[in-house]
């Protein structure tokens, strides 16, 4: 009697582990709902998704220019500003100190390009006062060759019209925003509240930009930068 | 009274019998009933015993995202102590705590990546039976604080602390008899809350874990 009372007992318990175990593996795990992007992200490039692989450290070069650190102060702060805009830690964005360590490289557009950029014709965009551009070769973006140094590894080369720009506030809108496109977004926001309007007015992205890179970033790519 | 002879001897065996069995912590029900009638008498008047835990850790996603992108820890190690009181035949009354941390995953378009680390404390309250002469089960609800890094969903909105609760089932069995070590397993489900801050909200679900480890103590 007293073993069938333990018997029982293990059964239950047994049974209970399983219960507990099926309730875990089979009920529903916390979920996020799916979002669709807030604009188009992929209107500049005739549909095509880029972005640079998930999970990994996207370095950015500000190219010094007549001693003037407004741009690279510009550009620190648009990194900052993006970073909260990834829920998955999907990039880690910094500055590096050397062009040749740089994915991205970020020129003042009086200055000379650091990198020979011939056969990349219709790559990029132009707008008012940046310009984004990479050159695609086949699935991939190609490598941007430094042009005095070593070969470097860029990928997007970004110039900004420093002076075209009012003041300290319109060049961090402008450089938040071309950030955004060496990120992945290839679209402009209908809204002038998000940092992808196609005149950009603010200086940190709005949820529908977030949710647009989001949507972006976890497309599977058909250019890798 | 005068002592006699072989008084102080009983007394020194008696002493020392229960500083082994305290020492090894050895779990009675893993022997013959005859043998263990001694110690068992030996330990009448102590109410509580302690046990650690030690082993691997595995769980289920903490987050699906609907754009396809799913958060898990990885294997991780687990480190617990807890205290039993018998209540009744083969029946005690437990509480533990226990840490355990794994790495953050994230996985999406096929590709995966770390994103920190996790760690869950947990204070838990439940009951222990001896199940059957070699297996001890115990069911038990567990109050947890589960934290991350503050830049990562579920973590993000809540300041990389998140509040859960759950229930664990466990049994084990014994691997070594001195000192007592058993194999444990289980199993534990944790509610993690909705989070209206998040952008989109993520809704409530359950997050399970098996564990498998080793344990020492006595039920």
């Amino acid at each position: 009697m007293d073993f069938r009372r333990r018997a029982g007992a293990a059964a239950g318990a047994i049974a209970g582990a399983l219960g507990c175990a099926a309730a875990a593996l089979g009920c529903a795990t916390p979920t996020v709902d799916g979002v669709a992007p807030a604009y188009d992200p992929t209107a500049l490039t005739g549909g095509i998704v880029y972005h640079w692989p998930l999970g990994r450290a996207v370095t950015v070069h500000v190219v010094p220019s007549g001693g003037s650190e407004d741009l690279e102060v510009a550009v620190r702060a648009a990194l900052d500003r993006w970073v909260p805009a990834m829920a998955y830690r999907e990039l880690s964005l910094r500055l590096a100190n050397r062009a040749e360590d740089a994915d991205i490289l970020v020129v003042e557009s009086a200055t000379p390009l650091p990198v020979d950029t011939s056969g990349c014709a219709a790559a990029g965009w132009t707008e008012s006062a940046g310009r984004t551009l990479f050159c695609a070769a086949g699935d991939t973006a190609r490598t941007l060759p430094l042009l005095a140094g070593p070969v470097g590894r860029t990928k997007v080369l970004i110039t900004i019209d420093v002076a075209g720009t009012a003041d300290a506030s319109e060049l961090l809108a402008v450089s938040v925003h071309e950030i955004g496109h060496a990120l992945g977004i290839g679209g402009h926001s209908g809204i002038a509240g998000d940092v992808m309007f196609v005149a950009p007015q603010t200086i940190v992205p709005s949820a529908a930009d977030a949710r647009t890179l989001r949507y972006v970033l976890h497309r599977r790519p058909d250019l890798r930068l | 009274m005068t002592p006699r002879p072989g008084d102080a001897s009983r007394r020194s065996r008696t002493v020392l019998l229960v500083a082994v069995a305290l020492a090894s912590a050895d779990y009675l029900v893993a022997r013959p009933a005859q043998a263990q009638a001694p110690v068992r008498d030996a330990l009448d008047g102590r109410d509580l015993f302690w046990s650690v835990e030690l082993g691997a850790v595995g769980a289920t996603p903490f987050v699906e995202d609907g754009n396809g992108v799913t958060t898990r820890p990885g294997f991780g190690a687990f480190l617990g102590a807890g205290v039993s009181l018998p209540v009744g035949d083969r029946m005690s009354l437990t509480a533990g705590v226990r840490g355990s941390t794994a790495s953050l995953r994230v996985e999406s378009s096929g590709k995966e990546w770390r994103a920190g680390r996790t760690h869950q404390y947990d204070v838990r309250l439940g009951v222990a039976t001896e199940a059957a002469r070699y297996l001890g089960i115990a069911a038990s609800a567990f109050a947890a604080r589960v934290t991350g890094p503050d830049d990562v969903i579920p973590f993000r909105s809540s300041s990389g602390r998140i509040a859960v609760w759950g229930a664990e089932v466990a049994g084990h069995v014994p691997l070594v008899r001195d000192p007592r070590i058993d194999l444990l397993i289980a199993a534990d489900a944790a509610r993690f809350g909705s989070q209206s801050r998040e952008n989109p909200p993520l809704a409530a679900g359950w997050v399970g874990r098996i564990r498998l480890g080793v344990r020492h103590g006595l039920p």
